[in-house]
């Protein structure tokens, strides 16, 4: 864990401070000794994750422990009807798979597309100050493409969990028949 | 301490992987692949790319596999079908496996790997940011029309058709 | 590698640990206490002074109850699932930085457990393991209403994520960094360098994003009483299904502590150089931290009893036909106007 201990010191780009301590226009003196408190501190990436692997360690100890203890606390005598599956007091019917609405998968596959996409976001907007109006233009090519892709699952009802039955009551029919009801599927 | 963490990671990333594998359900074998993402993530903190690590986890394990998952659960009547992916034709799979693993080892340890000096990056995601608007802005944009391609033909083939 | 460095990080893991469980067991009491004033009720009042004493109460009662597992349910996964979910739910305050710094031993200790140059992105990936934990229990389960409570959860989970994502990508603009302590520094000095005067609409996004992702409501879909039962974790008793209480408050109190990190200037107390003060000052700034923290706290307990809840297609409506385009239309604002004003 400390091999790489305090390899690296804090990253701080001068420019960025400077161009706050405009922007912000008061309070620069403050600004200024704070910041540079926090760049003495040293910084390893291997000492910031083993920190967290010792997190992910006491949380195993913390979920499990209990529970073996609660072993040995706690009475145990299950009988059938105890361990039944819950159905509000009625015997339990069928079995828990029961066919699930599409829905469910396309809105998964909407979300990966964009998930991708807010990632590229992330290092964009961390060097956006930097190189200013080129990546601006640049990251606007690409989220105008993909607001095509998002126009377009809008346009085919993707997005609505309730579909109107679209073909119901158009054109010279529509003011001769009522407002059609939402068809729920499930 | 560095090197006993280092092998419990690969460790799990190895071990989920076989369940992975080797497990008679499809959903086990989807749920230990969380854990390989998990140990794949760590890999990637001991290589010292941590913008990386975060990814691996935000776009795997909060995507594909929820897409997975949701694939297997939405199939119909999926317990009456046994699920399962049981090997057969071990012998000659076999074989295939043995030899693979022997081309592979050979050429990990024929080839002359390049060495690099073990200094930590300042900021990975400064530096991915900057290459990706400078230096590889074609594929970036490639990219956007790759995932619109995706969307669009993703969503047609899921859709009901009247 | 020192081992004053190594026992300082192990005092650190162990206080943060620490100050998550009594946070969780005071917003459980706040949480019944406050609901019960809201509706003209006592609310808890019999255990200690005040009932203040309920929560642990409560925690033995847990303890001593008997654990079942359906006999219909898959074991491994079943036990699983709850570590799943609680487990990030602890890891996320990891990266918060919950006050400035104090020197102890002669050596400055940040007030932080781990200073990840990728924290906010670290904080989105864990939430997204959480969606795990839950459509692990609702299968494993093999009930109903855990399937479908698990499913919906889900899926209401991820259509919010992404507009969480795109209102943090905006903040991430203004402090050009994904450490969270470069985005406190960005937010440095009077009231109106916070974030929260520089990206209403951001705020405004995240904060409804927030909601949803801990399940609260109006978005307490996942749980909706009157038709799943208890969703996902209807099958769980005892312990277990304490783990899958804690989590859920352990979750609402990083969102809380996140909003204030994001857009309240995090520890920053206005109008006051806390570093020159010495230890007043990282006093000072600790609680100007668990003050903000407390405010959110308490909107999540005025929220529940304020609105109510919403419908699956309007919610999913909400997340992706409102809150997303409004998030990229304020990406590019944003991005737009910092341009503007670097051209002068």
């Amino acid at each position: 864990m400390g091999i790489a201990f305090g390899l690296i010191s804090g990253s701080f780009p001068s420019e960025k401070y400077v161009r706050n301590s405009i922007s912000l226009s008061c309070g620069n003196l403050k600004y200024y000794s704070k910041f540079a408190d926090s760049k003495r501190v040293k910084k390893s990436m291997y000492r910031d994750f083993g920190t967290i692997f010792i997190f992910i360690f006491l949380g195993i100890v913390l979920v499990y422990v209990p529970l073996l203890i609660q072993k040995l606390v706690a009475p145990s005598n299950p009988n059938p009807d105890k361990l039944a599956t819950y159905e509000c007091g009625e015997e339990s019917e069928g079995s828990a798979w029961v066919q699930f609405n599409i829905r469910f998968y396309v809105v998964a596959l909407i979300f990966l597309i964009f998930d991708v996409e807010v990632v590229f976001l992330f290092p964009w907007a961390v060097v956006f100050n930097e190189l200013g109006m080129l990546a601006f233009v640049e990251m606007a090519i690409f989220l105008i493409i993909l607001l095509i892709g998002l126009a377009y699952v809008w346009k085919k009802s993707d997005l609505d969990w309730v579909k109107y039955n679209v073909k119901y009551g158009r054109g010279r029919y529509a003011s001769l028949i009522e407002k059609p009801k939402p068809v729920q599927e499930s | 301490m560095v090197d006993i963490v280092f092998w419990i990671i690969v460790g799990i990333t190895i071990g989920s992987a076989f369940m992975v594998v080797q497990s008679k359900s499809l959903l086990y074998s989807a749920y230990a692949l969380l854990f390989t993402f998990v140990g794949v993530t760590g890999l990637y903190v001991f290589l010292w790319a941590d913008f990386l690590a975060v990814v691996q986890i935000v776009v795997y394990v909060g995507g594909i596999l929820v897409l997975i998952i949701f694939g297997i659960m939405l199939t119909n009547k999926i317990t009456s079908v046994n699920i399962s992916h049981a090997s057969v034709q071990k012998g000659i799979g076999g074989v295939v496996v043995l030899g693979i693993i022997g081309v592979l080892g050979y050429m990990v340890f024929i080839t002359p790997w390049n060495q690099l000096a073990a200094t930590e990056p300042e900021q990975t995601s400064a530096t991915i940011g900057r290459l990706l608007m400078m230096d590889y802005l074609l594929p970036f944009e490639v990219a956007s029309l790759l995932l619109l391609g995706a969307l669009i033909a993703a969503t047609t083939l899921s859709r009901k058709e009247n | 590698m020192d081992l004053l460095g190594f026992i300082i990080i192990l005092v650190k893991v162990l206080v943060v640990f620490a100050a998550t469980m009594i946070t969780v067991m005071g917003m459980i009491y706040a949480e019944r206490r406050v609901s019960a004033f809201m509706q003209g009720r006592l609310g808890p009042n019999r255990v200690g002074p005040k009932g203040l004493l309920q929560p642990i109460a409560d925690g033995i009662k847990f303890f001593m109850k008997e654990d079942l597992i359906p006999s219909g349910a898959d074991k491994p996964i079943f036990i699983l699932a709850p570590a799943i979910l609680l487990i990030p739910a602890l890891m996320t305050f990891a990266v918060i930085p919950f006050g400035s710094s104090i020197t102890i031993f002669g050596r400055e200790i940040a007030l932080q457990v781990a200073d990840v140059n990728v924290g906010i992105l670290y904080i989105l990936a864990l939430t997204s393991i959480g969606v795990y934990g839950i459509v692990l229990a609702g299968w494993s389960s093999n009930s109903k209403y855990s399937l479908l409570g698990g499913l919906r959860s889900s899926a209401q989970l991820i259509s919010y994520e992404l507009a969480m994502g795109l209102a943090v990508v905006s903040i991430i603009l203004l402090a050009g960094s994904l450490r969270l302590n470069d985005i406190i520094a960005d937010q440095q000095g009077y009231f109106l360098s916070w974030n929260v005067f520089k990206q209403p609409l951001a705020f405004i996004i995240f904060l409804v994003a927030v909601y949803a992702e801990t399940n609260r409501l109006p978005f307490d879909l996942t749980e909706a009483e009157q038709e799943l039962v208890g969703g996902y974790h209807t099958e769980y008793s005892s312990l277990k299904f304490a783990m899958f209480f804690l989590a859920e408050y352990a979750n609402m109190i990083t969102a809380a502590a996140l909003t204030v990190t994001l857009f309240f200037g995090g520890w920053d107390v206005p109008l006051l150089d806390e570093s020159s003060l010495g230890l007043l000052g990282a006093i000072l700034s600790v609680l100007s931290f668990i003050l903000k923290m407390a405010f959110f706290l308490f909107l999540f307990i005025w929220v529940r009893w304020t609105f109510p809840r919403f419908r699956y297609d309007q919610l999913m409506r909400l997340g992706w036909k409102v809150l997303l385009p409004l998030a990229l239309v304020n990406i590019f604002l944003t991005g737009g106007y910092l341009t503007l004003t670097a051209m002068k």
